[in-house]
């Protein structure tokens, strides 16, 4: 690997854009030193698949900590929060995803953002060729059974990725075609080439088994773009090690200049690293919380505006096995614009145990289902004991933005990288009831697709972040703003920002994955083309 | 871990998912999950979840309704509530997921007690031969 003195762009965070913005820089010539907090884990021999081993929050190998996992995780403050989860690893919070690649609602751009949604067209198309996106040309029985269930109730089947209107349609994800597998010819790759539907997208994707990193079915930015990008010999990749402050000097116009970033190695070391372009790809709490800690925040801007996707979860028993942990995760869902999205999810026991009887003790909703909130004890038992005939259904919100919500540092706390981030989220009214209304549809949904009404369980699950947004929002004013329009970090001359910090709004309650990709993607060849001239 | 302390947190594993003692099939105290809760737990978490649940009254000595309202009222407030989720997530992970399943060197030797209960087949590399073309 290179070791750029002066690359053309430091990109701090390996994750899902992080590594979006590297291989578009590269590809083009251009050196890059990514900066990452976590290691690379090789597929065939890193990845168990094994929920504890991989995603536990204090010992897990896709923790929010150092990668010696003798040592603590980074403490959090959370107000009004269940689980922010975090991922230190190249390839991000994204390892754990279940590769879903929707795009943003139409409307949602068009009414919120400070660009049009056309402008996002180029860099969705190019993202979907790249990872690649794909429907499903099959579905588990799970999501056939939702979709039956879509098409009793008349809802419009729609495709194309646009999402503009009411209907149901197949999940585009980043995940290979499933294969095809003749048993004469063999058990592993290249006998088997695509997905083994094997329904580890969230613990971890290392199927097919002895395929190489570029034939892994799940399509994380870990395995899609690192090793093109890597192979252009333009990529310093340097991992186990956190950025903690942007550094500055006084440049033309009152703005301030990057010269380069001093991050901490996993041994103590203080380094700097100069910088010509700083691109920030850490995410909704890491990003502007590096800003913060260099004095580059605005007041009442950088860091505010948090704005998640409130995910809940409806779930009701079928009289047939459908086994829910069969097959990616989500291959169907059904958008409301202006409320969001319902969606099949197929959770293994542990998670949807986890995800179904941790609810808000206070909540207290009213809706097609016979239990809600909260349960354990021998309630819990039998909920699990029909597990295999769960048809599990989610929901994702298109949320609003609240006075209050987002990161600060916190006054009192540090860690080694200095002080935490203090992350405060409570929900808006409005966007409780539009969570209420895609409940009731999800549990009208499954009465139809032959759930027992006794069965029918809202999870009132209290707020996770897996979705987070809006933190440094994009837009021309800079006094309400982080960002401008080409994501350039209000106040500087050559710090961007290419995650979902940017969002100005949650995009209608799709998953942000894509959109994020798309920015970072445009970001790229806006820097390019500004680096080149 | 205090005698005191370890009952308490074994009769909270038992009130999340009950054994064999209170219901029909085997639960988190058929497989001490008490051991993984406090392995996760901070000593301090440990130590205000007990302060919480027995405040009052002794939580052991409740009957599993009992058990069941009082976490409910102590899950009201927000910080308490956050100790108790903790320990209730790590219960439902060391029934569910695959620790039963392993010896002392974390070695998979037997199907994980949860697995049983639910008719989960763990990890796999391929379950292709299930999708219905």
């Amino acid at each position: 690997m290179p070791g750029f003195r002066t690359p053309d762009a430091v990109v701090v965070g390996g994750g899902a854009t992080g590594l979006v913005v590297a291989h578009e820089l590269t590809a083009r010539g251009l050196g890059v030193v990514v900066l990452e907090a976590g290691t690379w884990q090789q597929p065939q021999s890193e990845i168990s698949s094994d929920l504890a081993d991989m995603v536990h929050p204090v010992d897990g190998r896709w923790r929010w900590g150092p990668s010696d996992r003798r040592f603590p995780p980074w403490p959090r403050a959370l107000e009004g929060i269940g689980f922010a989860p975090q991922i230190a690893a190249v390839g991000g919070l994204d390892l754990a995803g279940w590769g879903a690649r929707p795009r943003a609602f139409v409307g949602s751009i068009e009414s919120g953002w400070p660009i049009r949604y056309a402008d996002l067209v180029p860099w969705y198309e190019r993202i979907e060729e790249l990872l690649p996106v794909r429907v499903p040309d099959l579905l588990a029985p799970k999501d056939q059974r939702f979709v039956d269930a879509c098409l009793s109730e008349r809802l419009a089947h729609l495709e194309g990725a646009d999402v503009d209107r009411v209907g149901w349609r197949l999940q585009p994800s980043a995940i290979l075609p499933f294969a095809h597998h003749e048993p004469a010819l063999g058990e592993r790759y290249p006998a088997i080439d695509g997905c083994t539907a094997c329904g580890g997208c969230i613990t971890g994707c290392r199927n097919p088994e002895g395929a190489p990193i570029e034939r892994t079915a799940k399509r994380s930015a870990a395995v899609a773009l690192a090793p093109a990008a890597w192979a252009t010999g333009s990529l310093d990749l340097r991992t186990d090690v956190v950025a903690t402050e942007l550094l500055h000097e006084a440049g033309p116009d009152g703005l301030r200049r990057i010269r380069g970033i001093r991050y901490r190695t996993s041994d103590g070391t203080l380094v700097e690293q100069d910088a010509d372009t700083v691109v920030l790809c850490a995410g909704a709490i890491e990003t502007p919380r590096l800003v913060l800690q260099s004095a580059l925040g605005i007041p009442g801007v950088t860091g505010r505006g948090l704005t998640c996707h409130l995910l809940d979860l409806v779930s009701g028993v079928v009289p047939d096995e459908i086994d829910p942990s069969l097959g990616p995760v989500s291959m169907a869902r059904c958008d409301f614009p202006g409320n969001g999205s319902v969606f099949t999810i197929g959770l293994e026991p542990a998670l949807f145990g986890l995800a179904s009887s941790l609810g808000d003790p206070s909540a207290g909703s009213a809706g097609p289902w016979a239990s809600s909130g909260a349960s354990l004890g021998s309630t819990l038992k039998r909920r699990l004991e029909a597990w295999p005939r769960t048809l599990m259904l989610g929901i994702s919100v298109d949320d609003r933005a609240r006075a209050g919500n987002g990161i600060r540092l916190h006054p009192e706390l540090v860690d080694e990288h200095g002080p935490i981030p203090r992350i405060r989220y409570e929900a808006d009214d409005d966007s409780v009831r539009r969570r209420d209304w895609l409940a009731r549809r999800a549990g009208e949904l499954l009465l139809v697709a032959g759930a027992d009404p006794d069965s029918i369980h809202r999870a009132d699950a209290p707020t996770t972040l897996v979705h987070a947004h809006g933190t440094m929002r994009m837009g021309a004013d800079a006094t309400s703003a982080a960002t401008d329009l080409d994501g350039r970090l209000h106040g500087t001359i050559n710090a961007y920002v290419a995650d979902a910090s940017v969002f100005p709004n949650a995009i209608g309650g799709a998953d942000p994955a894509l959109t994020a990709q798309a920015i970072a993607a445009r970001t790229a060849h806006l820097l390019a083309q500004r680096l080149d001239a | 871990m205090s005698d005191p302390t370890a009952a308490v947190l074994r009769a909270f594993c038992e009130s999340v998912c009950p054994g064999l003692a209170s219901d029909a099939t085997a639960g988190a105290p058929d497989i001490a999950a008490e051991r993984y809760v406090q392995h996760y737990l901070a000593p301090a978490t440990v130590a205000r979840i007990v302060e919480a649940l027995e405040r009052g009254s002794s939580f052991v000595g409740l009957d599993p309704g009992q058990r069941l309202e009082r976490i409910e009222r102590c899950r009201l407030d927000a910080g308490t509530r956050r100790d108790l989720d903790a320990a209730a997530a790590a219960t439902l992970l060391a029934v569910y997921g695959s620790w039963s399943g392993r010896d002392a060197a974390g070695e998979p030797v037997r199907t994980p007690l949860g697995w049983q209960l639910t008719g989960f087949g763990g990890p796999s590399p391929s379950r292709l031969d299930q999708l219905e073309r």
